[in-house]
Order: C-alpha cells, then sequence, then structure tokens
C-alpha cells in the first residue's frame, strides 16, 4: 500500500508522520519528523510563513526518515470555529409497495447533506447517524424495511472558510498538496477508541496546546463534537501570570511540576527558580502552582461536560473517557477529569502503532496516527483511491470494521 | 452620586497629536479640520494611498508602505497595512516625537486602519504618550467579513489603548430615514467620529471649567469592560442646551437612550461657546444625568470654546456594566443578538433594553491577558477564558 503522510500544524509543536498499514490491520510508522510550531495560536494559522517554515522541517524529517518523497499530506484542522451540527433529510420511500432501497438511503443522505451553512463556513465532515422510517425507532440499515418515508439524521462538523483556507494555503505554500482534511478531535477519537469502546459510547478529549478538541460517541454513532480555544498554553499563561516568571519557565514548571489535584503535602513546598541571566531568582510554591492549574484545568473540562451535556451524553457512556494530546500528560488529570464528569477517565494512546523510534504511541501523537488511520481506512483497499460514498466511511467511523 | 473633579491650574498645555489612520479615520479628521477646532494641535493622517493623502487637508501627511505589498492600497487585509506600518515605523515615531497624548480616529473594518492602529499604538506607548482611540465598527451590511476584522481589531486596540470609544456605525442605520443616501450615510459616520474626536481634544487640551481630565477618562474605561460607546449632542440659537440634550437623547448611536438607561458609568462633557450661561449647562447636566441609572457612576466636565459661535455640544462616554458581557456573535448573522438586559434602577424605565453590544464589550483589562494580548478573546458563557481562572474566580494565592 501507498504510505501516507499526515501532518499537524499544531500549536505548540507542528508533527508529520509516514504511515503504512500492513496486512493486519496495524500502523506502521516509517517516517517522523517534529518541529516547533510558528504563527499558530489557538490552533488557527495567524502566520502562514512561521507556519510553513515548521510543517517544511517536519516533513523533511518524516521524508529522510521513511524515505520516501512526500507531495501530499492529510492535514489536521482545529480551532474553536469548529462546530457539529445534526442535520436531517427526509424522503418519501420511491417504490410504490414502500422497500427501501439503496437510491432511497442515497437520496436522504443528499438531502441531509444540502444543508446551507451560514455564508463564511464550510462542511468539514458529514457523518451519517441513523436512519428511521415512518419516525419509529431509528435503525442502522433501513435496506429492504417497508414504509411510506425515510428519514436520515447526519451530524456535520464546520468551520470558518477563511480559517480552514488558511490552513490549506500555508500547505501549499511548501509545495505539498492538501489530500484531505481531517478535524483533529475526530482523528483523535479514530486512533484511540476500540469497536467495542464507540459501540458502547465513549468521548475523546484531546488536551492540545491552544485548543480543547471533543468527540462523542453515544448510541452507537458520533453524536457531537467540537473544539475550545483553550488549551495548555492557557496554563501556561497562567503560571506566567501568576508567579510573574517569563513564559520559558512557566512552560518548563508545568511540564515539571504541574498537577491537575491540589493536595495539601507538597514535598518541597517551594521551588526555587536558578537566576538566570536577566532574570531574578523566583520561588514558586508549589502549592500554588497546583492551584492555579487545578482551577484552570478543572474548569476547561466543566465546559466540555457542559457541551456533553447538552447532547445528554454522559449519561450514555459505557465505554468511558479517554484524554489524549499533551495535556494528558499532566499528573492526576485523569483523577481530575473523572471527578468532574462523573465517569470513569483514561490516559488514551494510539492503537495498533508500530515503529521502530519509541514514542509514537503517546497520547499527544493520537491526532496525527489518527489522520493516517482516517485515510487508510476510507481508502479502497484495490485501487488505493478513496472510496467514493460515504457509507464505507460511516462504518469506519463507527467501528464496523 | 456626582463627582465634580477639581480643575487644577496646569497652564502647560499638553501636546495632542490627533491622528486618522486609513480612509475613514482620516476623512473624520479632514472634519475635524472643517469644524474649525484644529487650533493647537498637530494633526496628521496615515494612509497607504498616496491619492487619499494628496485629498487629505491634514497637516501632516504620512504615506506608509510604499513600494512594499501595500503600495496604493491594502485590500483590505490588516496583515498588509501591519506589515506597511511597521516597515514604515521610524515615520510614526517621528511624529510621536514630540506629544503628550494622541488621539488617534481609525474606522475599523478595513486593513489600513484595522491593520496600522495596533503599531501606531504600540509606539505611542513606548514613547509613554497616553492613548485615546475613537472608532467606528462597519455596517452590517459590510458583510461578516469585514465586521470579523472589525471585532478583533477592536478587541486589539481595546487591550492596547488608555481609552477605546467606539461608535457601531450600523446603528446609524435606524438614524437616516429611507431619504438619506449611502453617502449620507457614510458622511454622518465621519460626521460622528469627527464630533468624537473634538470632544476628546477638549477635554485634554482645553482648561476646563469643571474639569474631566485623561485620568477620568481611564478610570472609565476601567469601569466598563471594554470599549466606552459614545454619543453626541449639539445644537445653536434659542434653547439650544436643551436641543443638544435632545439630539443626544434621541440620536441613533445610543440607541435614543437606551445605552445610557443601562451604563454603569457615563462620563458626560458639555462644552459650549463663550456665552454658554450657567443655567444651560445646568440643564444639560440634569438632563443627561437624569437619563442615566441612579447607581451609575458619573463624571461631569465643561468646556468654554472661544473659536466657537453660539454653541453648545453635548457629548457623553457611557462604558457597560461588568459582569453582564455576553459572548462573541456567532458568525453568520448579520445582527448581532443583544444581551440580557441587566435591570436598570429606575423603575419606570425598565423595559429598556441594553444596548450594550454584546461583540463591542471585552472583559480583557490590558495586563490579565498575558501572551493572549493580541489575538481574539476565546469568551464563552460570557467570560473571557484568557484571563487566568484563578484570577477571575477570585483565588489568593500563597506565597
Amino acid at each position: 500500500m501507498i504510505p501516507v503522510v499526515a501532518l499537524e500544524i499544531g500549536t505548540s509543536k507542528t508533527v508529520a508522520l509516514v504511515g503504512e498499514m500492513r496486512e493486519d490491520g496495524s500502523l506502521m510508522i516509517t517516517g517522523r519528523g517534529e518541529h516547533p510550531s510558528a504563527g499558530v495560536k489557538k490552533g488557527e494559522i495567524t502566520d502562514p510563513e512561521g507556519a510553513a517554515n515548521g510543517a517544511k522541517k517536519a516533513l523533511m524529517d518524516a521524508e529522510n526518515g521513511a524515505n520516501v518523497d512526500i507531495n501530499e499530506v492529510v492535514l489536521a484542522i482545529t480551532g474553536g470555529h469548529i462546530r457539529s451540527s445534526v442535520y436531517n433529510g427526509t424522503a418519501p420511500v420511491c417504490a410504490p409497495d414502500g422497500t427501501i432501497c439503496e437510491d432511497d438511503m442515497e437520496e436522504v443522505q443528499e438531502l441531509a447533506r444540502a444543508v446551507s451553512l451560514p455564508a463564511d463556513r464550510d462542511m468539514i465532515h458529514t457523518i451519517n447517524q441513523r436512519y428511521s422510517v415512518d419516525d419509529h425507532e431509528p435503525v442502522e440499515n433501513p435496506e429492504g424495511m417497508v414504509g411510506a418515508k425515510l428519514s436520515l439524521d447526519i451530524l456535520g462538523f464546520h468551520g470558518v472558510r477563511s480559517i480552514l483556507m488558511t490552513a490549506h494555503r500555508t500547505v501549499e505554500r511548501i509545495q505539498m498538496a492538501v489530500q484531505d482534511t481531517v478535524f483533529s478531535g475526530l482523528a483523535a477519537a479514530l486512533s484511540v477508541l476500540t469497536p467495542e469502546q464507540k459501540r458502547s459510547g465513549a468521548v475523546v478529549i484531546d488536551l492540545g496546546a491552544g485548543t480543547t478538541d471533543y468527540v462523542a460517541y453515544a448510541g452507537g454513532v458520533i453524536a457531537c463534537g467540537g473544539s475550545l480555544a483553550v488549551g495548555g498554553d492557557h496554563v501556561t499563561n497562567d503560571i506566567m501570570l501568576a508567579f510573574n516568571i517569563p513564559q520559558i519557565r512557566a512552560e518548563k514548571i508545568k511540564k515539571e511540576h504541574g498537577r491537575a489535584l491540589v493536595s495539601d503535602h507538597v514535598e518541597p513546598p517551594r521551588l526555587s527558580l536558578p537566576a538566570e541571566l536577566g532574570f531574578p531568582v523566583n520561588v514558586v510554591n508549589l502549592r500554588s502552582l497546583h492551584v492555579v492549574v487545578h482551577a484552570r484545568m478543572e474548569e476547561t473540562l466543566l465546559k466540555i461536560r457542559r457541551r456533553l451535556e447538552e447532547v445528554d451524553v454522559l449519561s450514555r457512556l459505557g465505554g468511558g473517557v479517554y484524554l489524549t494530546g499533551g495535556g494528558a500528560n499532566m499528573k492526576d488529570i485523569t483523577e481530575l477529569a473523572t471527578s468532574v464528569l462523573g465517569v470513569p477517565c483514561f490516559v488514551g494512546r494510539p492503537r495498533h502503532v508500530l515503529s521502530l523510534k519509541k514514542g509514537v504511541d503517546g497520547p499527544e501523537y493520537a491526532t496525527c496516527c489518527g489522520l493516517l488511520e482516517y485515510t487508510f481506512r476510507t481508502r479502497d483497499p484495490q485501487s488505493d483511491e478513496p472510496k467514493s460514498i460515504l457509507g464505507s466511511l460511516m462504518k469506519t467511523l463507527l467501528g464496523r470494521r | 452620586m456626582f463627582k465634580l473633579i477639581r480643575h487644577s491650574d496646569e497652564s502647560v498645555s499638553r501636546r495632542v497629536c490627533v491622528v486618522g489612520i486609513g480612509d475613514g479615520g482620516s476623512r473624520a479628521v479632514a472634519g475635524v479640520l472643517g469644524g474649525g477646532s484644529g487650533e493647537g494641535c498637530t494633526i496628521a493622517v496615515i494612509n497607504v494611498d498616496p491619492v487619499a493623502l494628496e485629498n487629505s487637508k491634514a497637516m501632516t501627511k504620512v504615506l506608509i508602505g510604499r513600494h512594499g505589498p501595500a503600495d496604493g492600497g491594502a485590500g483590505g487585509d490588516p496583515a498588509v497595512g501591519k506589515a506597511a506600518a511597521e516597515r514604515d515605523i521610524e515615520m510614526i515615531h517621528g511624529l510621536l516625537s514630540d506629544c503628550d497624548v494622541l488621539i488617534m480616529a481609525v474606522a475599523l473594518g478595513g486593513g489600513t486602519g484595522t491593520g496600522a492602529a495596533p503599531v501606531v499604538l504600540a509606539a505611542a506607548r513606548e514613547a509613554g504618550i497616553l492613548t485615546l482611540v475613537m472608532t467606528t465598527t462597519p455596517f452590517a451590511f459590510e458583510g461578516e467579513f469585514r465586521n470579523r476584522i472589525a471585532r478583533e481589531g477592536l478587541q486589539t486596540v481595546t487591550a492596547m489603548a488608555d481609552f477605546v470609544s467606539v461608535i457601531p456605525n450600523d446603528r446609524l442605520v435606524s438614524g437616516v430615514g429611507s431619504e438619506g443616501g449611502m453617502a449620507a450615510l457614510f458622511a454622518r459616520a465621519d460626521e460622528i467620529l469627527a464630533a468624537g474626536i473634538c470632544s476628546l481634544w477638549q477635554m485634554v487640551a482645553k482648561p476646563m471649567l469643571i474639569g474631566v481630565d485623561a485620568g477620568g477618562l481611564r478610570a472609565l474605561a476601567g469601569k466598563g469592560s471594554g470599549a466606552c460607546l459614545f454619543g453626541f449632542g449639539t445644537a445653536s440659537g434659542v434653547g439650544r442646551g436643551l436641543h443638544a440634550v435632545k439630539a443626544l437623547l434621541e440620536g441613533p448611536v445610543l440607541e435614543k437612550g437606551a445605552s445610557l438607561r443601562s451604563c454603569g458609568a457615563a462620563l458626560v462633557c458639555v462644552a459650549g461657546s463663550y456665552d454658554m450661561t450657567l443655567h444651560e449647562v445646568g440643564d444639560a447636566f440634569s438632563a443627561v444625568c437624569g437619563a442615566l441609572p441612579a447607581d451609575c457612576d458619573i463624571q461631569v466636565g465643561t468646556v468654554v470654546n472661544e473659536g466657537w459661535d453660539d454653541r453648545i455640544l453635548i457629548t457623553v462616554y457611557v462604558a457597560d456594566r461588568r459582569r453582564t458581557v455576553t459572548p462573541a456573535p456567532r458568525a453568520g448573522g448579520g445582527r448581532r443578538t443583544e444581551p440580557a438586559a441587566p435591570m436598570p434602577a429606575s423603575g419606570s424605565r425598565s423595559k429598556a433594553k441594553t444596548a450594550a453590544q454584546g461583540e463591542l464589550m471585552f472583559d480583557a483589562p490590558a495586563g490579565s491577558r498575558g501572551r493572549f494580548v493580541n489575538i481574539p478573546a476565546t469568551i464563552l458563557d460570557g467570560e473571557d477564558l484568557d484571563t487566568p481562572t484563578f484570577k477571575r474566580r477570585g483565588i489568593v494565592l500563597e506565597k
């Protein structure tokens, strides 16, 4: 199979992965490149030139590692502008005897997808949820059933066109074609959830530097997803302002000493930051550090809880909540998430990933591995070309294969 | 609660520089010149378009971005305007080199003004200059793209300047009847912007009988959650005081006075020609203050403008109430949703809807945003999430 290149221009770093799908369905990562991002804020590209430079370097490293020529990539898209909504398509059944055939299903699918978004928005994904016949209980596959009316709910992910276009242009700047764009949260979910978890209901929360993305599976379908423009950068910023220290130091103590829960006894109670050229010696009370981090993380998770409650997802989770992204490496984050969301929370790692290099199965690679997963699963194994019809994609996304 | 601020007898006058940036800002500055109030301060225009500069009546003209991507126009892209200003930052430094107060006029939503304004503000702040900004936001019919640029621009400007006042142009649509064409509408927008600049200039440059000063403006900016709304009324002849009040209260910018009824703090300034009487001033103040809520924090000031002949001008700056901020509107719809009305204290008018436009108010005092200072705020459920959580929750940290 032709290898696929995944590119995620994240807020803190840009990651490029080259992967091949093996016969047994596992993902072989043959090349990897990473570079600190520039010109990306809250998941959106604010300086295309800076972002393109980072992407170029990451892609070059990946290219050398995999020993391939890269000329097209699958790109991850995120940002607070991304939203999901449910759209419905309904049509009378064609056949006189009321037997539902494939044409009927395609027609409602087209009707549902023909939504008019606000003028400045573009659709990123449309994913089938459930069919229903004559307003009865929803079914997965109505073919062969009898009824007068068929309807279908689809979930659409959409974003602001100018921001999506900027991402495309950024990649095109370095003479790369964009093969496909995938919402980061969706990619992370594809990468970490098992088919069983998808069926029984699960949420993936990707704690990125610029954004917190989420996708929820409930009742056997993708129920909702979206992105909040709050992330690890906010934690760093809070620490910066709380202790009046420069950003680089704040980032460092966040990674080394940050905790999502506050305990009464912290050993040692204070941390002395060595004097650096131009910076005075700072003493940071570690308990206060934990208070600052806890307040921010709890708030972010509460915002996610609120979004999930809007579609009543939390009561229907059998598979739990999986945290991915760099933020999933924070100490006590799963404990905090469990107490905020009231369901068991775990760190989510990319599944079935093989690599000669260490660390690609860390939660921060979930999105990038998901991009590869998405591309291979939506591609027809025979022709190596993307499949035309959405049905197969839907099956993959829902974990039926 | 009236606060009469004692007028300090400083004879040293401040050196004021009035700068119009971009086409809209330049036109407004030209309006100040036309109104004959421009004596005693530098009036400058900054633009990327040499033709527009050539036609301007301003004393000082600064052409930025020549031979760069912005040559001849920024094409509606703030990045181009910004780059042009950065390229010619030396000229801007030169312009600001001998002034104490910068009054800037900018019509947000285009490329030059929206892009260059933050660069000029940054230069001014660096030089320790007090920065007062009058802005307009586009008409709804100018499209969501320009409105989005304007919203983001306003956020940046609000975070950087000492005082920002905003005139939502869209409110003028209801003020101009069907007989008024497009030209009249834009002329009216320029006129209001000019009046705002004029009133700011009077406040900081003229000795006032009852003084409000730059400190008062800054205090007002600090009381609200972002940019202040601005309204004015002017009249001459018999009964000019009350006519001016009427014009102010019935004008579209303050939504026929509705903005006043819901505000948290206000600054009222009465300016007049030499024959202005105590009665007129008193009547004007009581009429305007009567329209404000009882618990509103009010500052008042009067100034006499020797250059005028038989004229009275009443200007009001109002700050919204903090914590009544609604999130920025969802992209798409042309009209914006009004935030939930905080109950005005005056009972009989309690039906009045608040006039604060959600997207114009940002709970973002400068200095609490750290590294997020120059990018659009993350506002969710009425909170600015860029401000640290522990600060918003009022958590006191152990040392």
